[in-house]
């Protein structure tokens, strides 16, 4: 095992040093033994190729790239598919690459867990062809002694969407980044994240989405619950590039104090070079509300049961846009007061 | 009876501004009292107080519910014992939804696992009394409800959590009145499913026509100036809170 020291999620144009807020400087294992996928649900519509790659897809990783030389799958399909299912177990240390391809007017529907002990490298690639729709659930739990990195990028052609539902909910350290490219005119990307960062975890993200279309769309919303000295990073990039005339990019946080000592930073940063656009943000950043915690007491929820209700029902909200029921089963479960090992179990 | 609720020379403040003085009350197992009185009397501070708002300070006296003292418990532990406070502006809380919200209550309330089965049968029941459209059970927490569909909600919870002592705090108000009829059913099935026991805070007499009264409190100025039975709130609508305000030093 090697320890690489390497700069991950950098933001596209940089900011001051001082706020330390540019990159995330990794410190750690890149393993480059390759995670075997299990695939659980294949429907007939999808074509499986192994070792084949989609090389034009962007990365907001940094410098992660060159060190993702594992087997790799790429799925593609050229018509409506069922949902497909693929589960990776990182147990001991492994890197896992993942290509999507969704050709013209296809529908994809595409569901990743991850599980395991030990770092967890994921990387995910999608080609999304003119009018085609692909979404894409990630549910990230990975065990909670482990690092974590998680590269997803995407092209959009003329009237494609590409909608990701992203749960972050193992790891110790936690590195996500998204890239997405809505080249073609009346391009989408949603992405809908949830998390929950437990004492002593860190998680640090970097989405970006370059608008270089016209009338392109994006909405990033970033949900979740920071408890007691955890330390989240939310780096959203929003890049109007001359030339995307009508486009418009929203992106939203909403995040949850649960105890003290949290270190939240959130930086977006919207890049204009177009008149005619819109670029939004926006974020609320709180502990639970008093007269909520009277109002839930007053029922019988105890002031810990009521933070925990609060927290599960952020991330239901963010379950709630996976398409398919198995894995909504699965995220709950993951997310249950079971899973947490809390007295309310 | 034996005495389910005794409240003994209550002194409540909030910000240092003393709301409530001297307030005693007694309420027996199965007893419905209304607490009645001019806007700013101190109803809602006492229906608050009893219930355990850490925004309110008991400067002194005491709480006894059910043979406890109850003065320093926490809302949750008062809920638990068998207290149900319906506010009058119910929170919005989005991202719970109704059943999971009365289903963990529950669940929190009695310390045990409710079967799904169970629950959905009994909230399905609870909902068509109020006529609730069922699919308010999937909604958020009273987010986007109209003020009659919050009311309703309250009440809902008072069929669902079978308490020994509901306090209702105006629930009729801002109601129209086929609104305050379902309302009132609900309290009316509550009182004789449950033998529970009522506080009433209420400025006005509407919802008072659907169930005998046993006594009436009367606050003014945050001190019960009058006790007596349900011939009062007969008195006070026709001649309103005049006397009761001369009574109180005015």
């Amino acid at each position: 095992m090697t320890t690489e020291s390497i700069i991950l999620n950098p933001l596209p144009v940089r900011t001051w040093n001082s706020l330390k807020m540019n990159e995330a400087n990794y410190q750690g294992e890149i393993p480059a033994d390759s995670c075997t996928p299990e695939i659980a649900k294949l429907p007939e519509e999808l074509r499986i190729i192994h070792n084949e790659t989609l090389d034009n897809v962007k990365s907001a990783a940094g410098e992660l790239g060159t060190l993702l030389t594992g087997d790799s799958v790429l799925i593609e399909s050229g018509s409506e598919a069922s949902l497909a299912v693929i589960s990776y177990d990182f147990t001991g240390g492994k890197q896992a690459r993942l290509f999507i391809h969704a050709k013209e007017n296809a529908v994809l529907p595409v569901s990743v867990v991850m599980t395991g002990e030990g770092t967890a490298v994921l990387e995910i690639k999608i080609q999304a062809d003119s009018g085609s729709t692909v979404d894409l659930s990630v549910i990230q739990s990975v065990g909670t002694d482990s690092n974590v990195i998680t590269d997803i990028g995407c092209t959009c052609e003329e009237n494609a969407s590409f909608n990701l539902t992203k749960l972050e909910l193992g790891g110790n350290n936690e590195y996500v980044a998204v890239s997405v490219d809505l080249s073609g005119e009346h391009s989408a990307f949603s992405a809908n994240s949830g998390y929950r960062v437990k004492t002593n975890q860190s998680l640090d993200m970097n989405y970006v989405v370059r608008h270089a279309g016209r009338k392109t769309e994006s909405n990033i919303f970033a949900s979740g619950i920071l408890e007691n000295d955890s330390t989240k990073i939310f780096r959203g990039t929003i890049d109007l590039i001359k030339g995307c005339a009508g486009a418009k990019g929203t992106e939203n946080e909403d995040i949850l104090l649960l105890g003290d000592s949290q270190v939240n930073q959130t930086i977006p940063l919207i890049l204009c070079d177009e008149e005619d656009v819109e670029g939004n943000h926006g974020a609320s950043i709180g502990r639970l509300d008093d007269n909520i915690i009277f109002y839930l007491g007053s029922c019988g929820i105890s002031s810990e049961a009521a933070e925990d209700i609060i927290a599960h029902a952020k991330l239901d909200a963010i379950i709630s846009h996976i398409p398919d029921e198995d894995i909504k089963t699965l995220a709950h479960s993951l997310i249950s007061p079971e899973a947490d090992g809390g007295e309310n179990a | 009876m034996s005495t389910l609720l005794s409240v003994n020379n209550l002194n409540v403040s909030i910000d240092d501004k003393h709301i409530l003085h001297d307030v005693s009350m007694q309420i027996n197992e199965g007893e419905a009292h209304v607490l009645m009185g001019p806007n700013g009397a101190g109803k809602s501070t006492l229906g608050y107080a009893l219930m355990g708002n850490p925004q309110y300070t008991v400067n002194s006296g005491k709480i006894v519910f059910d043979g406890n003292d109850i003065t320093s418990e926490s809302p949750d532990k008062r809920a638990k014992a068998g207290m149900f406070l319906s506010f009058q502006t119910p929170l919005e809380v989005p991202g719970l939804t109704v059943e999971s919200f009365l289903r963990s209550a529950l669940e929190q309330r009695t310390g045990k696992r409710i079967k799904l089965f169970d629950f959905k049968k009994k909230l399905a029941a609870a909902m068509e009394l109020l006529q609730l459209d069922p699919s308010y059970a999937k909604r958020d927490l009273n987010v986007g409800f109209s003020g009659g569909e919050k009311k309703k909600t309250e009440i809902l919870q008072l069929l669902m959590f079978h308490p020994k002592l509901a306090i209702l705090d105006e629930t009729d108000s801002g109601l129209d009145v086929d609104a305050v009829r379902l309302v009132s059913q609900g309290i009316k099935t509550y009182l004789e499913e449950e033998n529970g026991a009522l506080l009433v805070i209420t400025h006005s007499t509407r919802i008072l026509d659907a169930f005998d009264i046993d006594k009436t409190h009367v606050i003014v100025d945050g001190h019960i100036v009058a006790d007596g039975d349900a011939s009062m709130v007969d008195e006070i609508n026709q001649n309103g809170y005049e006397k009761y305000i001369e009574l109180a030093g005015k």
